[in-house]
């Protein structure tokens, strides 16, 4: 149902209150955003739909209220795929949720996040005007990458209607595996293992090294071979609840991005794209003074939440004058506060 | 002009080669785009960041416009200098800062170019994806303030889809890093906003690149086909039967015949269409992908397949298509190279219109295709002694461009807007759309210094060129790019 008119009356009307909009689809990420006093909620879950697909070019345009899992199914009838894998947090996830969180799967490192599969879309800007940055095509340079901009900017720049994704043909065979190990072993072999033709994950988790092949039932022989004694075939239902983040932790849950030959970390609980991405588990996060990553909030556990704040640096500061210029009403809510205050 | 106080504080800086003589200046009055040429008044050739921001601030403080430039290969004028500004050459930074093998990354300077890093990444196994055909000289800064393509783009992606982090100097000379040091930072995504900001944004003053490993075995297949239609026809094929291809190339009849004159690759001359699909992967599945999508061509009615698997016949195929453009300088005095990008599955439709222009302006065109992501390059044949011919091509190039829109596709595809196609953006973008690509400058540069004028036009001129259009673009010049 194209929802346009509405959402766009609903974003105008939310305009003439002095309060900031915050735009939600399925509203299965609430842990990320907490929808506080003083805030109007916008749905988009109602704007659903295939706008175009067009298998052979590997591209579709959908609304923002489409449900992931109904895309995950268009695709799939047509023997292709969202590469990016993003997690679900329920059945109510939608594309605009995806796109505007960007949260990527564990094949993120090697095929690229949600930014690098979206092409381009619509959103109604922080004025209540309608716009349209890149397009349904591959290459698209003219104009500054405002889509881009939009993915996983928390719906802090608009209200987005409708995106264009790239989507890339299923590999013929997908195959997990598992090595039971320590964390610092596992760690040594993800390094060891990066170069893998067809690794599309690598990620430990449950004492165990999950590594995922995809591709050619010909190629896949040599990736076996090419793996460490001691791995067995496994479903994938780890690297699932990894991507999906379905974690039995104490504590909050942080997420820890840094270089994948940074020593590992305390409080880990899983470790994902390679080593790149790992989820700590603490009632505060506290980084080592040597420690290269950079931690920021994810999911509230049991005790109240800790403080938080906003980046602070000159990137922080430069994000903040671009939310300014391209929002100066505040019309929409800020970006959330991340960082762990010491 | 520049002011003679701004000249004196520039030869106060350490580490700085000023370019005051004119006949040394005249090298940098145009980037490839040479129609654009414009004598800068002044040229700062920094040999540190200490004077490269020495420089940004000096410019600051007074107020001068700034032009950033690398080897000066683009091809929309986005490196053209301004009457009025300082034109910076970045080209001397050109060191490989650290290769790291096991991250698969190389930090760089942004002079370096575009092949350098393959070359100096290649004894680790690794290589640079993304490839313009400019990559002997185009460098890695500019690949990103132009978000850069290649004919491997479809497997492999953009520059953007390549690079994990920038160093960055802001106008006022503020240095700051993006991308993180994993693969995710908080807060709205800077990094990607940079790649294609033509310079408008902030200087590149470091790339970390994402390097990946070189595949085990690669094939080329050529197909000749009897029409355009029928070739654009198996391109859908071979993506529909589930294969990405490393790159997938398309050329027309006028394109091919210039090519094998010029390098005898030894296309097949009475085909209308040649399609150049390059695979990779396993060695143990090359075989077995070869076969599928051959078999795929030929259902498609290829009239010829030949096969190349070895380095050198490969290369030979490649050069053809490399080649094109220079091939396509030997038939014709002049050409004007356009870079629109549409939907493949109109691409039929977008051919047969661009015919009829060509009839209609009697200019002939080449049309050269990266056929897998829908990125057309018609080259416009013509003389540009004879005003008449170079105002007809001018014409003919501003109806390609307005026909790729109705087709739903861009302006351009990865040569990006710079001077030339900035009344094109009016076409593209809604005043609504230009007023938020404002709002991005006046957050990094609200002064307006770096490369004024370019790549996003101001409403005055979008409502002018409303007038304009009619009697076409009578400011530009007479003379365009030879490349």
């Amino acid at each position: 149902m194209d929802a346009t008119a509405t959402l766009q009356r609903l974003v105008r009307q939310a305009l003439t209150l002095d309060q900031p909009i915050l735009p939600e689809g399925g509203g299965t990420k609430r842990f990320l955003r907490p929808i506080t006093a003083g805030v109007q909620v916008v749905s988009t879950a109602e704007h659903q739909g295939i706008l175009h697909y067009h298998p052979d070019e590997l591209v579709i345009r959908v609304r923002a209220g489409t449900r992931l899992s109904d895309l995950h199914e268009t695709l799939r009838e047509a023997g292709q795929c969202l590469p990016c894998d993003p997690p679900s947090f329920g059945a109510a996830s939608t594309v605009g949720g995806m796109v505007a969180s960007g949260l990527a799967g564990p094949s993120r490192p090697y095929v690229g996040g949600v930014r690098d599969y979206v092409l381009g879309m619509t959103v109604i800007l922080p004025s209540g005007d309608v716009a349209t940055f890149g397009g349904d095509v591959m290459k698209n340079v003219a104009g500054y990458d405002i889509s881009r901009l939009n993915v996983g900017a928390m719906g802090s720049l608009g209200l987005i209607l409708d995106v264009a994704l790239k989507v890339l043909p299923n590999p013929e065979r997908v195959q997990a595996y598992r090595l039971a190990c320590a964390a610092p072993v596992a760690q040594q072999q993800m390094l060891l293992q990066r170069r893998l033709p067809g690794l599309s994950a690598c990620a430990y988790f449950n004492a165990g090294l999950l590594v995922r092949y995809q591709g050619s039932e010909q190629a896949r022989p040599a990736f076996e071979k090419a793996l460490a004694p001691g791995f067995e075939p496994v479903s994938g239902e780890d690297l699932d609840r990894v991507r999906d983040l379905a974690f039995d932790h104490k504590g909050h849950l942080w997420r820890w991005d840094g270089p994948v030959d940074a020593a590992v970390n305390d409080d880990l609980v899983a470790m994902d794209w390679g080593g790149a991405l790992r989820w700590l588990a603490a009632d505060q996060a506290i980084k080592a003074a040597d420690d290269p990553g950079a931690i920021t909030w994810f999911r509230q556990g049991e005790a109240p939440a800790p403080e938080l704040g906003i980046r602070g640096d000159g990137v922080g500061l430069l994000q903040q004058r671009l939310k300014q210029t391209l929002d100066p009403k505040g019309a929409f809510i800020d970006y959330p506060a991340l960082r762990p205050v010491l | 002009m520049i002011a003679d106080a701004v000249t004196k504080a520039l030869r106060q800086i350490d580490d700085l080669e000023l370019i005051e003589d004119p006949s040394r200046r005249k090298v940098y009055e145009s980037d490839g785009l040479t129609a654009f040429a414009q004598m800068p008044p002044l040229v700062a050739l920094p040999n540190s960041l200490q004077a490269l921001q020495a420089v940004l601030r000096v410019c600051h403080t007074h107020h001068v416009p700034m032009v950033a430039r690398g080897a000066g290969t683009g091809l929309s004028g986005g490196a053209t200098p301004l009457a009025n500004g300082l034109l910076i050459g970045l080209a001397k930074f050109n060191r490989i800062l650290e290769i790291d093998p096991i991250k698969m990354t190389a930090r760089v300077e942004p002079g370096v170019t575009n092949l350098a890093i393959s070359k100096a990444v290649a004894s680790t196994g690794l290589f640079y994806a993304p490839d313009p055909s400019s990559q002997i000289a185009c460098t890695i800064g500019g690949n990103v303030a132009e978000n850069s393509g290649g004919v491997h783009c479809l497997k492999y992606g953009l520059t953007l889809h390549n690079v994990c982090a920038l160093k960055v100097m802001l106008a006022d000379g503020e240095v700051l890093s993006l991308g993180g040091t994993g693969l995710w930072e908080d807060g709205l995504d800077l990094l990607a906003l940079l790649h294609g900001s033509e310079g408008l944004l902030g200087l590149v003053i470091e790339v970390t690149v994402a390097l990946r490993p070189m595949p085990e075995a690669v094939t080329v297949l050529m197909a000749g086909f009897a029409d355009t239609a029928s070739a654009a026809h198996a391109v859908s094929a071979v993506i529909q039967a589930g294969v990405l291809p490393a790159g997938l190339e398309m050329m027309d009849r006028l394109a091919i015949q210039a090519a094998e004159d010029f390098v005898h690759a030894g296309y097949p001359l009475e085909a209308q269409a040649l399609l150049l699909c390059e695979l990779d992967g396993g060695a143990d599945e090359i075989d077995a992908l070869s076969c599928k999508v051959q078999a795929v061509l030929q259902a498609a009615g290829a009239q010829s397949l030949v096969e190349a698997s070895d380095a050198e016949a490969r290369a030979r195929l490649w050069l053809g298509r490399k080649a094109a453009f220079p091939a396509v300088g030997r038939i014709a005095p002049d050409y004007y190279c356009m870079d629109g990008t549409i939907p493949r599955r109109h691409l039929a439709a977008v051919l047969g219109a661009i015919a009829e222009r060509s009839e209609h302006y009697r200019l002939p065109v080449a049309n050269v295709f990266h056929a897998g992501d829908g990125n057309l390059h018609p080259l416009i044949l013509y003389d540009a002694n004879d005003t008449d011919q170079f105002q007809r091509a001018e014409a003919f190039g501003a109806d390609v461009l307005e026909i790729c829109l109705q087709f739903g596709g861009t302006i351009t595809g990865e040569h990006g807007v710079g001077l030339e196609k900035i009344d094109q953006m009016c076409s593209q973008f809604s005043a609504v759309e230009l007023t938020v690509f404002h709002a991005v400058k006046s957050a990094f540069d609200p002064a307006g210094l770096l490369n004024p004028g370019k790549a996003i036009p101001t409403l005055n001129r979008c409502a002018e060129f409303g007038a304009m259009h009619v009697h076409q673009g009578a400011e530009k010049h007479p003379e365009l790019p030879r490349f």
